[in-house]
């Protein structure tokens, strides 16, 4: 399935115009000597499909090849940078919307239209509805200009990771609660929320212990779903707050057609969808003991 | 109760890996800022400055972009440099002097000049470095202009010889001008490996480049013209140019080095916490035509587009003022330029006119026709995301439509733009800046017009022209040289294989907290190396 991905993506790449040696060596600066010479020397004059047998000859041996546009920089090296700061901006994108949009959501369903399930029910729709980019700018204005608490670009300090989180994790939290909150109040007019209430048990106990652990199977499905969409998402988020992370490394690479770069970094974002959903069916069985995988 | 435990030592690792992620990065100290009397320059003090770009190399022959360009300029010296106005001063040469027929340069060398290493810079790196430039194996972005070089001698420690196999007038800006490379560092290693550790002779040293971060240099203590006053500068890459404008106003950032919008440089310009100034760049914004095209190949036509066109409208509402009207490739600040060409202010009627002259009527619906039937139209190809650009584009448009033009535009992916104008050249017309003769200021337009020029944008070809631009190259007097290139700049006055439209003004936003930088070229070892912070 991954090289069925990393081959749509080559034959693509290939066939967009573009010729990622003029892209080097400068349109107004190329010489037809220096042209060929980089063409030569990363193989590009033989067919595609030899370039791709090549490549996928590499990565079965685990080399990544060298980046075209950094002039000959391991692809690795490159990730070795991008692959953990994206992975850390993803997990805390996540973690944000957990914590945000659990409690969220459960006062939405217990409090079924009151007050409060209305306003955390019209954030939650400003959350998905609201473009990450004008939300980072916003707060850029708010957090980095007038208040100089939050610094506007960089990845350094855990302060870099404030608003580029929330940016990511809005969409995430908004969608999240309002899955909560139905799930919630699907689970909570089942008999055995009624037969747990009637055992004496406290309106927390049956809460934690009963309702949220059934309504959990929805949440991870959720969850699984939006990892393949923050992919995508960081493309934007990282771009606006110079996050070196793989959105803008992939967005850069596909400019300057760095085929090595996009190649890899498709196939780490593939590698990322296939694992996340392993991990959500693998949830399902710890969560739900009726399901399990023989 | 063991499921929980694994759920909660899970959640516990995620949180541990990502705290212990967001620490790994160390914390970066704010930029100190010491200083004295008031005034006088002071030392100390971080500069950060904002760059729109990743950098992809720090070898001054592999440069990809200006992001680029800062710290490679900062690192590395050429024999010459430029000073406002791209006029010539000596750098690492001291003197040097050109033989009668031109075929041979003597650089006398600046003594005592060390390589941040220690090592002194002598006759040697001379010879290594233009040789590493000639060879094609290096891939040098400049390996054309060093072709002429046939070459080079080592006469004694501090003076370098070069023989040239024919005279080549551009030789000193474009060639002398090349950062010197260390000869002892630099054969023991790949031009891939260099690029990315490199040593220099400037006054700045690479401290760390972080990629897809920044670039971070420190001040040479032993530079030979004395130490800088930043401690340090930081090229950090914010390729978001609404997040550098952010970054700059939080005070992030005290420069930023690429273009700012328009309507931003007059608000930063209101602000008594910024200073504005401005650079000439050799840069021309065009129409770009392609001169094979049937319609556009009738120089009418291309005439009638430019009349047809308020140059000074763009400059004024769209472009703030930031610029000024391009009568030709030459901007009004270089000492080469010709400023009695003909020029083609707008005059909706004398378009017309001309089209008229050319077969070219009115149409049904208004655009003009010829005797074929054929209608005056052409697609005009513009960046993708490039905004400011593609406005001037649709103000065009309309401008033209009332000459009876229909001029569709395109938006492009730059990558489809540049395999379209300079490659597979299926195109009518683009709209885009470009930068004459690379950056080192001499006139010389081979590559762009002359018929076999490997950057002609526009497929002009005219033996007359070609015959000019051959004798420019190899005119050593400097007087001769320049009517030359007046006779140039008249005869593509009066062709017109593209429309010029402007000669954009670099505005650069600086922290009004910097004293010392002047109009000019950051990019250029002249401005920033003698900047400080005042406070």
């Amino acid at each position: 399935m991954l090289f069925i991905v990393t081959l749509v993506v080559f034959g693509v790449l290939h066939m967009a115009p573009g010729d990622p040696a003029l892209i080097l060596a400068g349109p107004s600066e190329a010489t037809p000597a220096v042209l060929a010479q980089i063409r030569q020397e990363w193989g590009l004059n033989d067919p595609v499909y030899v370039q791709y047998v090549r490549w996928a000859g590499r990565i079965v041996r685990g080399d990544l090849g060298l980046s075209m546009a950094y002039n000959k920089m391991p692809v690795a090296d490159l990730l070795r940078v991008a692959v953990p700061k994206t992975l850390n901006l993803n997990l805390a994108a996540i973690l944000f919307g957990l914590v945000v949009a659990v409690p969220a959501g459960v006062i939405c369903a217990i409090r079924k239209y009151s007050l409060w399930d209305h306003a955390l029910s019209l954030l939650s729709l400003l959350g998905i509805s609201m473009p990450s980019f004008w939300l980072a700018l916003m707060m850029m204005i708010l957090f980095s200009v007038k208040l100089h608490w939050l610094p506007t670009a960089g990845a350094t300090t855990w302060k870099h990771y404030v608003m580029p989180t929330i940016a990511l994790g809005a969409a995430l939290a908004g969608g999240l609660a309002q899955i909560i909150r139905s799930s919630v109040l699907e689970a909570i007019s089942n008999d055995y929320v009624r037969t747990a209430r009637a055992k004496g048990l406290t309106e927390r106990t049956v809460l934690f212990k009963h309702v949220l652990k059934n309504a959990a199977i929805p949440i991870v499905t959720y969850l699984g779903y939006r990892v393949a969409y923050l992919m995508s998402g960081l493309v934007v988020v990282e771009t606006v707050f110079a996050w070196p992370g793989m959105g803008r490394l992939a967005a850069d690479a596909l400019f300057r057609r760095d085929y090595f770069v996009v190649q890899a970094t498709v196939l780490v974002g593939a590698v990322t969808v296939v694992l996340a959903n392993l991990l959500v069916d693998l949830l399902y069985g710890t969560l739900d003991p009726h399901i399990r995988y023989q | 109760m063991r499921r929980a435990k694994r759920a909660l030592i899970t959640v516990l690792t995620l949180v541990s890996l990502l705290v212990a992620a967001c620490s790994s990065g160390g914390s970066k100290a704010p930029s100190g800022l010491p200083g004295d009397a008031a005034g006088a320059p002071r030392a100390g003090g971080t500069l950060v400055v904002g760059s729109h770009a990743a950098h992809k190399s720090l070898a001054p022959y592999h440069w990809s972009s200006s992001a680029d360009l800062l710290p490679i300029n900062l690192i590395h010296e050429g024999l010459v440099t430029f000073v406002e106005g791209y006029k010539v001063v000596p750098r690492l040469a001291l003197t040097w002097e050109t033989s009668q027929d031109g075929l041979t340069w003597t650089f006398h060398l600046r003594q005592g000049v060390k390589w941040h290493d220690g090592v002194e810079f002598t006759a040697d790196d001379v010879k290594f470095s233009l040789e590493l430039y000639k060879n094609p194996t290096t891939k040098a972005k400049q390996m054309a202009d060093f072709q002429a070089i046939k070459e080079v001698q080592v006469k004694d420690k501090y003076t370098a010889v070069v023989i040239l196999s024919e005279p080549y007038a551009p030789f000193l800006r474009k060639v002398a001008s090349q950062g010197m490379l260390p000869k002892h560092y630099h054969e023991k290693l790949t031009p891939e490996e260099y690029e990315r550790k490199p040593i220099g002779t400037g006054p700045y040293k690479l401290q760390e480049w972080a990629p897809n971060q920044y670039v971070k240099l420190v001040a040479n203590p032993d530079y030979w013209d004395g130490k800088p006053q930043f401690d340090a500068i930081e090229n950090r890459e914010i390729p978001e140019v609404a997040t550098r404008m952010l970054a700059l106003r939080s005070g992030e950032i005290q420069l930023d080095n690429w273009y700012p919008p328009p309507e931003e440089v007059a608000k930063f310009k209101a602000d008594k916490n910024f200073q504005v100034t401005t650079e000439q760049t050799l840069g021309t914004m065009v129409l770009n035509l392609n001169n094979t095209n049937p319609i556009l190949k009738d120089k009418r036509v291309r005439q009638a587009i430019a009349m047809g066109i308020d140059r000074q409208a763009i400059i004024r509402d769209l472009w703030k003022g930031l610029g000024v009207l391009a009568n030709g490739p030459v901007p009004p600040a270089m000492e080469w330029y010709n400023p009695n060409v003909k020029s083609y202010p707008y005059d909706p009627e004398a378009a017309k006119k001309l089209l008229e002259e050319a077969g070219w009527k009115p149409g049904p619906d208004g655009v003009r026709v010829n005797g074929e039937g054929k209608r005056l139209a052409f697609t005009t190809l513009v960046i993708q995301g490039d905004e400011d650009r593609g406005q001037i584009a649709v103000t065009a448009q309309q401008w033209l439509k009332q000459v009876g033009i229909e001029m569709k535009i395109e938006r492009n992916e730059s990558g489809m733009l540049i395999d379209r104008v300079w490659k597979t050249r299926q195109f009518d017309a683009a709209l885009y800046t470009w930068t004459l003769g690379g950056f080192s200021g001499d006139p010389d337009v081979a590559p762009q017009w002359s018929c076999n020029g490997t950057d002609n944008q526009a497929l002009y070809c005219d033996p007359a022209m070609d015959k000019l631009i051959a004798d420019g190259a190899r005119e050593m007097d400097w007087e001769k040289r320049k009517a030359i290139y007046g006779r140039i700049q008249e005869k593509l006055a009066e062709d017109l294989p593209m429309i010029f439209l402007m000669q954009p003004l670099m505005p650069h936003v600086a922290s009004a907290k910097i004293a010392g930088i002047k109009d000019g070229n950051f990019n250029t070892i002249e401005v920033l190396y003698k900047a400080w912070f005042k406070e």
